[in-house]
């Protein structure tokens, strides 16, 4: 017991650590979960462009209501327009020049300008541009006047193909959800591991160990009682987050899937904590540990998947996150996204992640109990 | 002698206790000055103050008659300081750590160089020179820091409690150093918690608690404030109520205390008076396994000044 | 004084195995992790063509105009789709393992498109789709035309082929072309690398720090001694801060080479505004950790986190964390990065290349220079002839 209260006050000293990562954690959920109804029909998407029109033809006001109508048009002053294009609040800048009307009747050259960014949103923009056109090209030969064309092309766009969604997911829950305890692996791993480290290495510091050997506690005891107080503070770490996950993310977590992500976060938890026990064998020192668990947390976060989508990752990268266990926890929480539905053979695939995870807990505390025990003799 | 340090009426108060109360002494050239307390008594304090690293209440702190403050460099040219903790770079080499402070008082290259030659020569560092802190021991770690702060051969020198956790020969070492530097021209205040210290290098001693002088003398008139004029101790495993009681009555003109088997007699007046009490215990029959004189100290001087130890 | 301080300066920043790593490894560890993470944004983001399967049924074959249509358009060269024709199991399974986006197929003489879920390549498969099935119509339409025309003029021997054929042709050659305006092409990843910069230029206050606490006499015994030599202050810490400027420009010159030779990244070819701005973000880094050291009046423990909050949280409202962090913060609330010298230092970097030198970068050199002239009159204020109530 007096083992356990000292563990918890050395936290306590270090509880600032925990705040840190903590909040920046909740600032990271809360500004990318998206919220929003469960989609059983097809919903077209509309991306955001700014449009600039210098010409007040008819045929410009028709395409003013083609584009409103499958864009979002955000209305931008000309000093904002290039930096919202770059941060992709917009895909695209759209130009319709000068006597656009009048010069496509009369059959003279003209297009309509576009700048945009080079993403699926912006080929999107110019597809429907270029869908104008052609409607547009195709009717001007064949009508007299420029009402005439409009009301042409109007009635050929007006055409509308049936789109079912098939699956009965609620994609944009489960990639919330995904998103989040993504996200948390970095959280989790850093409060984890950082904090544990420094706990046991004031425990670890020479002259402590050498007190606490002469006792008559026996060490096997002693550093029971030292994983079981590690245990329960990444425990309390978990349980923080779950709770959080069903703040933030409701929607995911109220579905079949909501239970595997937990047991997910649980597993990755008892890797970080056997990861720290490793850590805090190894590095002497708060200098040490401060710099090794950043870039162990860091490396982790930017090779698996975590800060930026595995689907963007190179293959080479991929291949060596393999080695990390944070490849197996992301991947995990992947396939729960996309996998439409979980029975014996969807969930194999899963089994064998847990597996690995769990091998990798085995591999840490049996290493970590080797290297103990050797320096034990030393001291 | 002319005073080389003139401290007046010092007063430092942090809200509602005072650290120094009204203080004032002063300090002859080639006088090594001992300021003698226990823990808390105000020693550091004030040589804090008169080196204007703290902010004080009230008094005024006068060096060769110039007024001491933050910005007066050219008394801080002749001012050399060895704290108590070791005030090293543990980055730089002992000879590059030596270097360093002196090259903060002596511009001139080859004059400084000459100098740490000597400090290093002073404090015994010349198979050290090129060793780390962490690789020294304590003892080393001491005597670099004392030649950190002597190597540009200051006039005026402090020293705050040096020889805390270092073992007796190094001790004795520092003591000796101490010794030359003042053979060679320096002044020194000296504070310590050790009586011993204070009693064998220091000419004049201050003995403080609670930020108040004492009492201020050379060693022996500060022994003579004290009314024991020999104090004899035996160790005396048995001693019962009874025969001790007796034993008040044998002697009349000295005190006595017995606690954990030691006992001791303080006598008023004449000194010699141990084969007078081997005689009285004898009589009584009360066995002894060792027994020795010796002359008043400084502790039973702040004994009597404060009714507690010196260690205390 | 100076060089003397100076030259011992630089020797115990270099010889401290913490500073040597957090200055000087972990920029270069960073910028290898951000290379490694995102050399695929952009092309995964690019614009690529999108899987498709095709039902080929009968109902499909039966479809003449559309089925041709559609397989034009999957041969351009620039072409949106790439089909996949199979039966209708097949095609189910394709979309259910992730292979293709949709399923094309022909339901009561319509065109069906089955989706997993909506999305922005669902959109562009279902614009297509409209598109391919207006030109049908149009195809259709204008045949019809041409069919009772011909018929008005000569009733008999109607080529219906030849007249399909003709006509299909003319649609599917009419082409249409937008303008591209763009100017430059800039990886939105660059924010990133900018951001890091902006970093290793603030860390640099964890070197100026370190040598500002060497030097106060209530943090240090050393601290002590320095402050009773009678050296001037300001020669004393002019060197210091030399000396941490000039460790700070190795650590610089090391991650521009990395930034440069391994992740090739382009911050453009004004090479002497970048280092401008670079060696300003610097100096404002070191001018702040002397400050923090200065007004921070407790351990060394403590003004070290107070520093790397600073650093770290002006860094995350750069962009480092979540590129689009700095859009938000500067629209929302702009006086956040008025202040904060990594958003000047990204900004400055960003205007740099992306609008070349114009008002906005010098706008945000000055705001650096000016943040460092703060700090400095704050740390000289705070430590002139300064005394301590204790020690």
């Amino acid at each position: 017991m007096i083992v356990c209260k000292a563990f918890l006050k050395v936290i306590r000293k270090n509880i600032g650590m925990i705040i840190i990562y903590t909040v920046i954690f909740l600032v990271f959920s809360v500004a990318n979960s998206r919220t929003g109804e469960t989609q059983t029909t097809f919903v077209s998407e509309k991306p955001s462009v700014c449009l600039v029109t210098e010409d007040d033809s008819l045929l410009s006001d028709c395409l003013c209501r083609y584009i409103g109508e499958h864009m979002e048009i955000v209305d931008l002053p000309e000093q904002d327009r290039a930096d919202a294009l770059f941060y992709k609040e917009i895909c695209s800048i759209i130009r319709i020049p000068k006597h656009y009307g009048r010069n496509v009747c009369s059959g003279e050259q003209t297009a309509v300008g576009i700048q945009t960014s080079v993403d699926y949103k912006a080929e999107f923009v110019k597809l429907m541009l270029e869908r104008f056109g052609r409607v547009q090209n195709i009717y001007v030969k064949t009508t007299d006047s420029e009402q005439e064309l409009v009301n042409a092309i109007e009635s050929a766009l007006e055409s509308s193909v049936k789109v079912e969604v098939a699956s009965a997911l609620d994609e944009k829950a489960l990639t919330a959800a995904s998103d989040f305890y993504n996200f948390a692996a970095y959280s989790m791993m850093a409060c984890i591991v950082f904090i544990i480290c420094l706990v046991l290495s004031s425990f670890n510091e020479i002259m402590i160990r050498k007190r606490t050997l002469v006792s008559s506690m026996p060490y096997g005891k002693y550093s029971t009682l030292l994983m079981l107080s590690s245990c329960l503070y990444a425990m309390a770490v978990w349980a923080v987050l779950v709770l959080l996950s069903f703040c933030i993310v409701p929607d995911g977590m109220k579905t079949d899937r909501g239970i595997w992500y937990v047991m997910n976060g649980c597993l990755y938890m008892l890797v970080s904590l056997t990861l720290a026990y490793l850590l805090s064998t190894v590095l002497k020192g708060k200098n040490a540990i401060t710099g090794i668990v950043n870039v162990i947390t860091l490396g982790c976060s930017f090779l698996c998947g975590v800060f930026v989508p595995a689907d963007y990752l190179p293959d080479s990268v991929m291949a060596v996150a393999r080695v990390l266990p944070t490849y197996w926890y992301v991947q995990t929480n992947e396939l729960l996204k996309t996998t439409e539905t979980l029975d014996k053979t969807t969930v194999l695939p899963i089994l064998i992640h847990f597996a690995v995870l769990s091998g990798f807990c085995v591999l840490f505390y049996a290493a970590g109990m080797m290297i103990s025990r050797h320096n034990r003799r030393i001291a | 002698m002319s005073v080389i340090l003139e401290v007046s009426h010092l007063t430092k108060e942090y809200k509602t206790v005072k650290a120094v109360d009204d203080l004032s002494f002063t300090l002859n050239e080639h006088e090594i000055l001992g300021l003698l307390g226990p823990n808390g008594s105000g020693k550091s304090t004030t040589m804090n103050c008169i080196l204007s690293l703290l902010r004080y209440s009230s008094g005024s702190i006068r060096i060769h008659g110039k007024e001491m403050s933050p910005s007066a460099y050219d008394l801080k040219q002749e001012i050399g300081v060895i704290f108590q903790d070791v005030a090293v770079f543990e980055e730089l080499t002992v000879y590059d750590n030596i270097r360093y402070f002196c090259g903060l008082y002596i511009r001139d290259r080859k004059t400084a160089e000459a100098y740490i030659e000597d400090a290093i020569h002073l404090t015994g560092l010349e198979d050290y020179r090129k060793f780390y802190p962490k690789q020294l021991s304590g003892g080393l770690l001491r005597r670099l820091n004392i030649a950190c702060g002597i190597a540009h051969k200051p006039k005026l020198l402090f020293f705050d409690e040096p020889t805390v956790a270092v073992d007796p020969q190094s001790r004795n070492n520092i003591l000796e150093g101490i010794e030359k530097l003042r053979e060679q021209g320096a002044s020194v205040i000296y504070t310590t918690h050790y009586m011993e210290e204070a009693e064998q290098l220091c000419d004049r001693i201050i003995i403080m608690d609670k930020g108040k002088i004492l009492a201020s003398g050379t060693p022996d008139s500060l022994k003579s404030i004290t009314s024991v004029t020999e104090k004899v101790m035996a160790e005396v495993p048995r001693l019962s109520e009874e025969k001790l009681h007796k034993l008040e009555g044998e002697v009349t003109n000295g005190s006595i205390r017995y606690e954990n088997g030691r006992l001791v007699v303080s006598f008023h007046d004449g000194k010699d008076h141990i084969t007078h009490l081997i005689d009285i215990l004898r009589r009584m029959q009360i066995s002894y396994l060792r027994i020795y004189s010796e002359r008043p100290t400084l502790n039973d001087v702040f004994l009597e000044l404060t009714g507690k130890e010196l260690r205390d | 004084m100076f060089l003397h301080n100076y030259r011992y300066s630089l020797v115990v920043l270099l010889r401290n195995k913490g500073l040597v790593f957090w200055t000087l490894a972990f920029p270069v560890i960073m910028a290898l992790l951000f290379h490694m993470s995102f050399a695929g944004i952009d092309d995964a983001e690019r614009f690529s063509a999108i899987e498709v399967a095709v039902v080929d049924d009968d109902a499909y074959q039966n479809q003449v105009i559309f089925a041709r249509a559609m397989e034009e358009l999957s041969k351009s060269e620039d072409a949106v789709l790439h089909l996949h024709y199979a039966d209708s199991t097949e095609a189910e399974e394709l979309l259910n393992n992730g292979e293709v986006t949709a399923v094309i197929s022909i339901q009561k003489r319509e065109p069906v498109v089955r989706v997993l879920s909506s999305g922005i390549q669902e959109t562009i498969v279902q614009s297509v789709v409209e598109e391919i099935r207006c030109d049908s119509e149009v195809i259709s339409d204008l045949a019809k035309e041409e069919i009772l025309a011909e018929i008005g003029e000569d009733g008999t021997d109607l080529d219906f082929e030849r007249i399909f054929t003709d006509i299909s042709k003319a649609v599917l050659s009419v082409k249409s072309k937008v303008n591209n305006l763009n100017q430059k092409e800039y990886s939105f990843v660059m924010i990133e690398y900018e951001s890091l910069i902006a970093m290793t230029c603030l860390y640099s206050g964890l070197l100026s720090m370190t040598l500002m606490n060497m030097h106060q006499a209530n943090l240090s015994a050393v601290g002590k001694r320095s402050t009773v030599a009678p050296a001037r202050r300001g020669a004393v810490l002019a060197g210091a801060m030399c000396a941490a400027l000039t460790v700070q420009l190795i650590t610089l010159m090391m991650l521009y080479a990395v930034l440069l030779l391994i992740v090739k990244a382009d911050f453009g070819n004004d090479i002497g505004k970048i280092l401008l701005l670079s060696l300003s973000g610097s100096l404002a880094g070191l001018t702040l950790g002397a400050a923090v050291s200065v007004l921070v009046r407790t351990g060394e423990n403590a003004k070290m986190t107070v520093l790397l909050s600073i650093v770290m949280s002006g860094c995350f409202c750069s962009g480092m964390m979540g590129i689009v962090m700095k859009n938000i913060i500067d629209k929302h609330l702009p006086f956040i990065n008025w202040i904060n010298p990594a958003a000047m230092i990204t900004d400055g970097l960003y205007a740099l290349y992306y609008y070349g030198a114009v008002d906005r970068y010098w706008f945000d050199l000055a705001s650096i220079l000016l943040f460092s002239v703060v700090m400095t009159a704050v740390s000289i204020g705070g430590l002139r002839r300064r005394q301590y109530d204790s020690m």
